[in-house]
């Protein structure tokens, strides 16, 4: 597997400008060759390789070659084709920041991507703004859209936590119970939850009847589910970290086989292997999913082609091992955040960095993006003065040891004010 | 931006957490209070076979037997090889792939050397005295037998390697970028060309046995190897080497330890408990930069606590007279333990940066080649998701730290047995120390079983 991935050798400059008749013969050599400069253009990718972020930059990485072959095997952008230059941030702010400084000083990167961890965006997208460096995250994290960030960083390929907890709300409203009970842990990521979900609850006429913080540090959890109120009619859980599977059993031997409804983000078990022990107990629950994990029975056929191309089965799991559960809910967004690159700089007619500032405005510019192979997770609708894109959500039922399908949040339901607007702001 | 605000903004905003469940969450699934009372409960035994054994027995326990002769080895060519080799390493690190999993001299470094080399010779003895890039070249330009224009003091021993091991997993442990091939490639290179210069002023085989800290590290693990290649092939039970050996200086000593201390503190560093104490949240660790002088002061805490704790433990019932010789020896005891807390903290990373390993030297420069025709290759670590394979980690990890204190109760009550004559004096000689290694037993299976963070 290359890390350093380039065009295939028969696609050379030499090669390429050499043999005229070779490239009115192939329409890919003859995409290319229509280009000024075949130079490739390098996009810088800040992968989580070593540190905790691995389990994820593993599958990250692997996205990213995959959907930088199709974008080469089409020709490349605006005739070039496109070089991935990976460095290991090691999931750490400051070496992100270097990462960053690198990517622009000294290996001649067009732009910067693929930031999943929220600490290190966070570490790094102030660099990439004092760099004038285009930086495209695909994190999740409610960072771009709060205001918090700056011009040169975008997120366009995937959702952020604001949208997705907001858009659980009328589902779970209207099919699971009005009466929830939140247990997350106690610090910033489960306040976000619990501060969206209470909020969009009660606009559906729900209301959280209690609210469970678990300390952080905590792997025992028989001692919080007294606290669940008996009219509880939903528990909605977004418990991360290794002790998780240790949280599903032990909710399972409290509540034994009459449970009321169940409701997670798939966040608390991404990777990880559904029909694990101590999990039995999720059989009839629901979870939101990024991106069905599982193919659906009316899987599209977008969905159909990444997975062939990222290596993924019908269990969301690799082809070469039905036991490696891909990080399928999140790792879509490098996947579609390279071709909205590549539509960016078609659309700016990207030739070099002097073209930075038209690249970004040219993504400012976009708004609907229809479902296709370009967007196999879905349609998107990007706000450009946000820099954040918003996306269907799914949510899911665990029937039979598989997550299937059970509604389709619509775009209009992630949607919430703009907090700031980006376009404003000097390059 | 100015930092008051952006620590207000990351206070204030969402922020996407993911650590996750994985190989942690089953492992805390497993019965693992058994698995670790157990392991206890075994050594214990252990301590009550060794009360048992008396002086003759204790030694005819560690007595080797000679195998067959062999001819000397030839180590001039191996060693050359393996300088070439380095130096490829070092030009992969400079201008090959910046991934780490991808590149030589990372995986070389990491994987190859410290984790692989390392075991390889705690199985089946020095193959490093032949491997070390450094003494084919130097025989091939200094000669045979070049008299050193300087002299290393006895009095250094061999703490110049002492130092270098504690920077060196200083480094490997705190550090951000342990694992970038830039970085390595350059450190490698200073640490290459500071060991030859000290081999031309000192003598090549004085630096390496006191001042290289690698073939000092290998060379005390290689004790361990049943295995003995000198005139004639020797095998024996693991670690009769250790029984047998000439008392080691001071520095030596507390290198075993170190090498102890530094295993220990490399898989508690990781655990909820180490970043609790910290004050991190274990479920959003920072990262290897935000903790860097406090990793440090835990590294060299651990190594004093544990020197200290042995000190107490040798010195409560040894003779006055014979505290410093009994201390000096029964560190060496430790060593068992020590390769055991270096496989058991290293088997997950063999497990899959040995398969990155294939995949980078089929592909050494990241440009799509295939010299070992591996075809289209997923690295894979579906093995952390299922409960049997799990579970077989673990038991082989907690195996070999069991195996490891075995051992070494058995060498301490051996090398008592030099010095006490009785059965009921060298019993109680051990306690303190049997104690200790049972509840060492304890705390390298509660590593191994913990929630881990970083």
């Amino acid at each position: 597997m290359s890390k350093l991935i380039k065009p295939t050798p028969t696609l050379t400059r030499r090669t390429l400008l050499g043999t005229a008749a070779a490239a009115a013969a192939t329409p890919l050599l003859g995409r290319y060759a229509q280009a000024q400069s075949s130079e490739p253009i390098r996009i810088g990718f800040q992968v989580h390789r070593t540190g905790i972020g691995a389990s994820y930059g593993r599958w990250y990485d692997r996205t990213t070659t995959a959907a930088v072959k199709r974008i080469n095997d089409m020709g490349g952008i605006n005739g070039r084709p496109v070089e991935i230059v990976a460095e290991d941030d090691g999931t750490d702010p400051k070496r992100g920041a270097e990462v960053v400084e690198k990517f622009a000083t000294q290996h001649n990167c067009d732009i910067g991507f693929g930031t999943l961890f929220s600490h290190v965006v966070y570490g790094s997208a102030p660099r990439a703004g004092e760099l004038k460096l285009p930086y495209f995250v695909v994190s999740e994290g409610h960072h771009v859209a709060s205001g918090a960030l700056n011009r040169w960083t975008m997120q366009p390929g995937i959702t952020d936590v604001k949208s997705q907890v907001q858009a659980m709300a009328p589902f779970v409203a209207n099919n699971l119970g009005k009466k929830v009970t939140m247990i997350y842990p106690d610090f910033a990521f489960g306040h976000d939850h619990r501060d969206y979900f209470s909020e969009a609850i009660e606009k559906q006429g729900g209301e959280v009847v209690a609210k469970i913080a678990i300390p952080p540090s905590e792997t025992s959890f028989t001692k919080y589910f007294p606290k669940i109120p008996r009219d509880t009619e939903v528990i909605y859980h977004v418990m991360i970290g290794p002790a998780v599977l240790t949280f599903v059993k032990e909710m399972g031997e409290f509540f034994g086989p009459s449970k009321p409804e169940i409701f997670g983000f798939l966040d608390s078990l991404e990777a990880v292997d559904i029909n694990s022990p101590g999990l039995e107990f999720l059989e009839g629950t629901y979870f939101w999913e990024g991106n069905p994990r599982y193919a659906q029975a009316d899987q599209s056929s977008h969905d159909k082609m990444y997975r062939e191309a990222v290596g993924v089965d019908e269990n969301g799991a690799s082809v070469s091992d039905a036991k490696d559960v891909s990080t399928y809910s999140h790792m879509f967004g490098c996947w579609e955040t390279l071709n909205i690159i590549k539509r960016g700089m078609e659309a700016a007619d990207y030739k070099g960095t002097d073209d930075r500032s038209n690249l970004i405005e040219a993504i400012e510019e976009m708004s609907d993006m229809p479902l296709s192979d370009d967007h196999p997770q879905g349609a998107k609708r990007f706000n450009g003065k946000t820099h954040q894109t918003f996306g269907h959500q799914y949510i899911s039922k665990v029937d039979s040891g598989k997550l299937v399908l059970a509604h389709t949040s619509s775009i209009e339901d992630t949607l919430y004010e703009d907090e700031v607007d980006y376009t404003t702001q000097s390059f | 931006m100015n930092k008051t605000w952006l620590s207000f903004v990351l206070f204030l905003a969402p922020a996407a957490a993911f650590a996750h469940a994985g190989q942690q969450g089953l492992v805390l699934l497993l019965p693992t209070e058994i698995y670790i009372v157990s392991g206890g409960l075994v050594v214990a035994a252990t301590v009550a076979l060794a009360a048992l054994m008396d002086h003759d027995s204790l030694h005819r326990l560690f007595c080797p037997r000679t195998l067959l002769a062999l001819p000397a080895p030839w180590t001039v060519g191996p060693s050359l090889i393996s300088t070439l080799v380095f130096f490829g390493l070092v030009w992969l690190g400079l201008f090959g792939p910046y991934d780490p999993l991808g590149n030589l001299m990372t995986l070389g470094l990491w994987t190859v050397l410290w984790i692989g080399v390392v075991i390889l010779c705690g199985l089946f003895g020095n193959i490093w005295a032949w491997l070390n890039p450094w003494s084919g070249l130097f025989r091939l330009l200094s000669g045979p037998d070049p008299s050193p224009p300087l002299t290393l003091p006895d009095r250094v021993g061999c703490w110049p390697a002492v130092v270098l091991l504690l920077m060196f997993n200083g480094f490997g442990i705190a550090s951000a970028n342990a694992t970038d091939p830039r970085v390595l490639a350059i450190l490698a290179s200073l640490y290459w060309m500071f060991t030859f210069v000290m081999m031309m002023l000192f003598g090549a085989q004085n630096w390496l046995r006191r001042g290289e800290f690698l073939s000092v590290f290998i060379g005390l693990v290689a004790r361990i190897s049943p295995f003995k290649r000198g005139v004639s092939l020797r095998l024996g039970l693991p670690a009769w080497r250790i029984a047998e050996a000439t008392p080691p200086s001071l520095s030596r000593a507390i290198f075993a330890l170190v090498l102890l201390g530094t295993g220990t503190f490399d898989g508690l560093n990781e655990t909820f408990f180490w970043l609790v104490q910290l004050g991190i949240n274990p479920l959003e660790f920072p990262g290897r930069s935000a903790i860097v002088p406090q990793t440090l002061a835990g590294l060299f805490l651990t190594n004093i606590g544990l020197c200290l704790l042995f000190f107490l433990c040798v010195w409560s019932t040894a003779p006055a007279q014979r505290t410093g010789i009994l201390f000096r020896r029964q560190a060496l005891t430790i060593l068992p333990i020590a390769l055991a807390y270096h496989f058991a903290h290293f088997l997950p990373a063999i497990l899959v940066n040995g398969q990155n390993s294939l995949v980078a030297l089929s592909n050494p420069l990241g440009n799509g080649a295939d010299y070992l025709n591996l075809g289209p290759f997923f690295v894979t670590t579906g093995f952390f998701n299922t409960t049997a394979t799990v579970r077989a980690i673990f038991l082989s990890q907690a195996g070999a730290i069991v195996v490891g204190h075995v051992l070494a109760i058995l060498l301490s009550h051996r090398i008592a047995s030099d010095y006490f004559k009785s059965r009921s004096a060298i019993l109680i000689s051990q306690l303190p120390l049997s104690a200790f290694m049972i509840g060492y037993t304890i705390l390298g299976l509660w590593l191994l079983a913990t929630a881990k963070g970083a």
